[in-house]
């Protein structure tokens, strides 16, 4: 076999093999490749400081522990920069209802939570009246139309088992009835339901609704469609996470970058080294295919 | 046929309900007949409750299918080491998620009683982070080693078609990867072009496609032609 056909047949272990070596490292000690803050994630950012005071912003996580290593980033940083509007909208603080429509994802809700539990704590939102966790709604798209029209019928109770009609625990819910109380949704999510779930029932129910999307990087050719006029920006994968925790980072010096600026920062390292081996690879295997003596 | 076998009785359902909710969609939310929307609502939340009383089936069905095999136990087949371990973590899950969480035994003193975990239990909080997330993340993660070994091997300009496949590819790869933008940012801007004309106008064909095809469906499950979803293998 000549050196042209091996390279456009190297084994697959090889490949493996080198990808780790190019990932793992940069993953544990970066090596901070600049992070170039696209449109998208701008605009993302942006419309979140806009929400004017008051308003209600639903911050879904639909996704389970699969798509957590890429999406959790933009979680985090997500009810961060959300907690971070209710201190600076004082005294007429936004309201931030969290939720989900996958059952794997209301165990993701309080491990978000309590991982950035103290710098929010600090920052004095308070439960019942400035965010709460609604956990679980049953019934996918069904669950979310339920949601749109009468929001105590689809949730009677947050996770903790409090109901959402009793105004001296969950003062905050005594003002979101339906879909036309809510300002923004924004959506985490790694599948279905999802965007175009919410779309057919949500966003046709209230056209003026503001719709964030953060989502898996191979989704993305499914979102790009709405946007703007329906889905006002999105989050690209691991790639719009880590623009995005370095965005919110600066606002918040004192939570990011920490750790999880680390994160974002290594996931951004490991993105790059990694495209960079796959298109080496395939100029090497096109380059095999080209100068391989071919049969007459 | 006995009389709750035939297919009659589903299909009258689905078209009633059907054609009560269209009807609600269009004439109820205008105030034109706002007695029809109380009734949708209640149909949908029977329909969620249908929903989350089926993933209660569902987990049935699969310990049922799960326990046959572990009581079959061919020779030389040890695939029912697998089907115990997953009897063992539905039970172990149940017992600590639905069980457990339910159990109030912790003393709040806002509320002035115990209350329960409830998902905050925490065994099954461990489980869930150190065991599912963890196996779920892996399995999810490996994709990125099937990924980069397919483009290696699908990236090749055989035909005209490919070339331009691979070139697109490559441009996009680099205008995503957060080096491409460091390097040039030209990548960013041909990337951004790409997904952003070509690539939408083919997906919003794709869309509205299948947005035809969902009303065509539609009208032929409520003419009674499409009767799929009723089973039997019709």
């Amino acid at each position: 076999m000549s050196l042209w056909e091996k390279l456009e047949r190297i084994d697959r272990r090889v490949l493996y093999g080198l990808l780790w070596i190019v990932v793992l490292p940069v993953l544990y000690y970066p090596i901070n490749l600049p992070i170039v803050i696209s449109d998208l994630t701008t605009e993302y950012y942006n419309q979140i400081e806009a929400i004017p005071a008051g308003s209600v912003v639903v911050l879904a996580f639909d996704l389970g522990p699969a798509g957590w290593p890429e999406l959790g980033g933009m979680c985090y940083a997500s009810m961060q920069h959300l907690f971070t509007r209710i201190s600076e909208t004082r005294p007429n603080p936004i309201k931030v209802v969290m939720l989900t429509y996958w059952a794997t994802g209301a165990a993701l809700i309080p491990n978000c939570f309590n991982e950035v539990y103290g710098p929010m704590d600090k920052m004095g939102a308070v439960y019942g009246e400035d965010w709460v966790n609604l956990g679980y709604i049953a019934g996918g798209e069904v669950g979310m139309s339920n949601f749109a029209a009468d929001v105590w019928a689809a949730k009677p109770t947050d996770y903790q088992g409090w109901l959402v009609n009793d105004a001296t625990k969950l003062p905050m819910m005594q003002n979101v009835r339906t879909i036309q109380d809510v300002y923004m949704l924004i959506s985490i999510e790694s599948g279905t339901p999802g965007y175009e779930e919410y779309l057919r029932q949500w966003w046709t129910r209230k056209t003026t609704l503001r719709i964030l999307v953060g989502a898996l990087g191979v989704s993305i050719p499914g979102v790009e469609p709405y946007r703007p006029t329906r889905v006002q920006s999105y989050l690209p994968g691991g790639a719009g996470a880590s623009q995005y925790i370095s965005l919110v980072g600066k606002k918040v010096p004192a939570v990011l970058p920490g750790q999880m600026g680390k994160k974002a920062v290594g996931v951004n390292d490991a993105l790059s080294t990694s495209h960079i081996l796959v298109i080496i690879f395939v100029a090497l295997g096109n380059i095999g295919y080209f100068l391989r003596p071919r049969r007459k | 046929m006995t009389w709750y076998k035939r297919r009659e009785g589903p299909l009258i359902v689905t078209i009633v309900v059907a054609l009560f909710l269209i009807f609600e969609w269009y004439f109820g939310k205008g105030a034109l007949i706002p007695e029809t929307t109380k009734a949708s609502g209640e149909i949908q939340r029977f329909v969620a409750f249908i929903l989350a009383f089926v993933i209660g089936v569902g987990a049935l069905n699969v310990l049922r299918i799960h326990w046959h095999r572990i009581q079959r136990r061919k020779p030389g087949d040890y695939s029912w080491v697998y089907s115990s371990w997953l009897f063992i973590l539905i039970i172990l899950f149940v017992v600590t998620g639905a069980i457990l969480g339910a159990i109030p035994y912790e003393y709040d003193p806002e509320a002035a009683a115990y209350v329960a975990h409830r998902t905050a239990e925490p065994s099954y909080v461990w489980m869930f982070d150190y065991v599912l997330s963890a196996l779920d993340a892996t399995m999810y993660s490996i994709l990125a080693f099937f990924i980069a070994s397919g483009a290696y091997r699908a990236f090749r300009a055989r035909t005209a078609e490919a070339a331009l496949l691979l070139i697109a590819g490559t441009l996009v790869m680099l205008g995503n990867a957060p080096i491409g933008g460091f390097m040039w940012t030209g990548f960013i801007d041909i990337s951004t072009w790409i997904q952003r004309i070509p690539m939408m106008a083919g997906m919003r064909g794709i869309l509205i496609g299948a947005g035809l095809g969902a009303i065509a469906m539609g009208i032929r499950i409520l003419t009674g032609r499409e009767r799929g979803y009723l089973g039997g293998g019709e």
